[in-house]
């Protein structure tokens, strides 16, 4: 058992080199498929702005599919790896459990991502992020899936053995810290999220290689949304986790009340399988009066969850700013914030576009009424690009702006393009979530290739105003994808040619 | 909230935007869905 550490000259936290390595990995496997994801995301909004056009139709439910997969999966499912072991081995000062379990789970999941990767690349997987029978993809792609899946419940495992390890071996006084208590919270959902996925895929890839005749759509979609749901708030656990985090690092802010915020991640806990069924809205087979209960009453007690965080983030911070003397009237403190540091402005970003873009519009196109006016319209992605990406990923992406330094101890390259970048992915990421949300609002489709519909037998037109919102897309689009490219570019510069930290 | 400790009162303000904001949304939404969606005899 290798328990060698070193101690962080800036924190004083014991860093095991086996947590140390995994992290590494892990974080720099993320930044590899968001630079995929990215890519793809270039093509395809380039294809949906009817004024460019760029892909085939073929080409663009393909790199659309690989978008979701490498987005939605890989980026994010790595960086909450890293996440957890940061959360438990680093914040406890402790060696990590089992890390020859937590490389066994990066192989399974990059091994599984390969494979996911390529049966898309080779067209044997136009089956878009949802994989709805009976669209059927190639059974590597399901295959791939699972082994991902797998992977990521073992670095589950490792995450909550090394807790037990922690409390053995008494690493840390008093309850755990928010962080790791919200990670833990993150982890439960996963493993919740990934029974719903083995109990939907295992089956689904049976079917591919005709072991089983059939499977039943809607069973499917039931079955497939208590794990896509839920996946997503793995994310909002994770990032809300790294909210308290980074208003720590960039103010020295506190929780305001420890109580309070460790009882709203366990609302997410409880309610949000049930809130998954606003995937669900349109299906014939649940009765109106079950859909208006979980999505008009029970998804309230997973908003109350958010609505504490959105509450006491804010507070911590600015409760933090006054100590150091921004007291004037009721918004010095945001003044004189760090502005300049680029995991401060990502965190308000992320804040900014995960309440008011993302989760807002989710919680009000997620009630059953309302869900008709907007279910597969363009406001729907505009919604999820505020939560995961305006949210999640800005949040991700300010938290590695500490661990380049502090885990890869490395100097950033260029600090000003560092100090830039939040502003141009975020500013970017808005105008996207919102002109989508603004044309879907007219009807304009999602995940369609040709918005225009050329070939149809009738004619299709739009308001007019709609050509203005695709433009305003297409520019927030290419400023975001610029702003992501600068963010992974730094990130590998700066790993390869940085100035070695102490 | 409001004791010397965490005093908060920008937070407070931004909170019950957020929270403004949240109903004018679904009211527009609900509006929106009455205007496309009529019920009721049709008389």
């Amino acid at each position: 058992m290798n328990t060698s550490f070193r101690t962080c000259s800036v924190t004083g936290l014991k860093i095991y080199s086996e947590a140390e390595k995994l992290i590494k990995i892990n974080a720099v496997t993320s930044v590899v498929f968001l630079l995929v994801g990215g890519l793809m995301a270039v093509l395809i909004a380039l294809t949906r702005w009817p004024s460019v056009h760029l892909l085939p139709e073929d080409l663009f439910y393909r790199f659309l599919t690989l978008h979701a997969i490498a987005m939605l999966i890989a980026w994010i499912i790595f960086i909450e790896m890293a996440i957890l072991y940061f959360a438990s081995a680093i914040l406890l000062n402790s060696r990590l459990a089992a890390p020859k379990v937590g490389w066994l789970a990066y192989i399974l999941m990059i091994g599984g991502a390969a494979m996911i990767a390529v049966t898309i690349l080779l067209g044997k997987a136009d089956v878009m992020f949802t994989s709805y029978p009976p669209l059927q993809a190639a059974s590597w792609y399901y295959l791939g899936v699972i082994l991902f899946a797998v992977g990521a419940i073992l670095g589950c495992c490792v995450f909550f053995a090394t807790l037990v390890v922690a409390k053995a071996e008494k690493t840390y006084e008093g309850s755990l810290p928010l962080v790791t208590f919200g990670a833990a919270a993150a982890a439960i959902i996963a493993i919740i999220t990934l029974a719903h996925g083995a109990i939907i895929y295992v089956p689904t890839w049976l079917w591919s290689l005709g072991v089983i005749e059939h499977i039943d759509a809607p069973t499917y979609r039931l079955i497939w949304w208590g794990m896509g749901h839920s996946s997503q708030q793995i994310n909002v656990c994770a990032m809300i986790a790294v909210w308290y985090l980074l208003g720590t690092l960039t103010t020295g802010a506190k929780p305001i009340n420890q109580k309070l915020c460790r009882t709203a991640f366990v609302l997410y806990i409880l309610f949000i399988s049930i809130a998954s069924e606003h995937h669900l809205l349109v299906d014939p087979g649940l009765s109106p009066a079950h859909k208006s209960w979980n999505t008009g009453y029970f998804i309230h007690l997973a908003v109350l969850a958010s609505m504490i965080h959105a509450f006491a983030v804010p507070a911590s911070i600015e409760v933090a700013l006054r100590k150091k003397g921004y007291t004037k009237g009721l918004f010095e403190w945001l003044k004189g914030a760090p502005w300049g540091n680029p995991a401060f402005s990502s965190l308000v970003f992320s804040m900014v576009g995960f309440g008011f873009l993302g989760g807002i519009t989710g919680v009000t196109f997620g009630t059953e009424q309302l869900n008709i006016i907007s279910h597969n319209t363009w406001r729907i992605t505009g919604h999820f690009h505020g939560t995961v990406v305006a949210g999640t990923t800005m949040a991700f992406m300010g938290l590695t702006y500490y661990v380049i330094p502090l885990i890869f101890r490395r100097e950033y390259v260029a600090p000003k393009l560092a100090a830039a970048q939040p502003y141009l992915f975020g500013i970017g990421m808005f105008l996207v979530s919102f002109s989508m949300m603004f044309v879907g609002g007219f009807g304009v489709p999602r995940r369609h290739w040709d918005i225009t519909f050329t070939d149809a037998i009738f004619k299709v037109s739009f308001n007019p105003v709609v050509d203005i919102g695709m433009a305003v897309f297409g520019i927030g689009a290419i400023l975001a994808v610029v702003g992501g490219a600068i963010f992974c570019l730094q990130a590998v510069a700066t790993l390869l040619m940085g100035k070695k930290l102490a | 909230m409001a004791n010397d400790e965490n005093h908060a009162p920008g937070s407070f303000v931004l909170i019950w935007i957020f929270f403004a904001t949240m109903v004018l949304l679904y009211f527009l939404n609900w509006k929106y869905l009455s205007a496309i969606w009529h019920v009721g005899t049709g008389n």
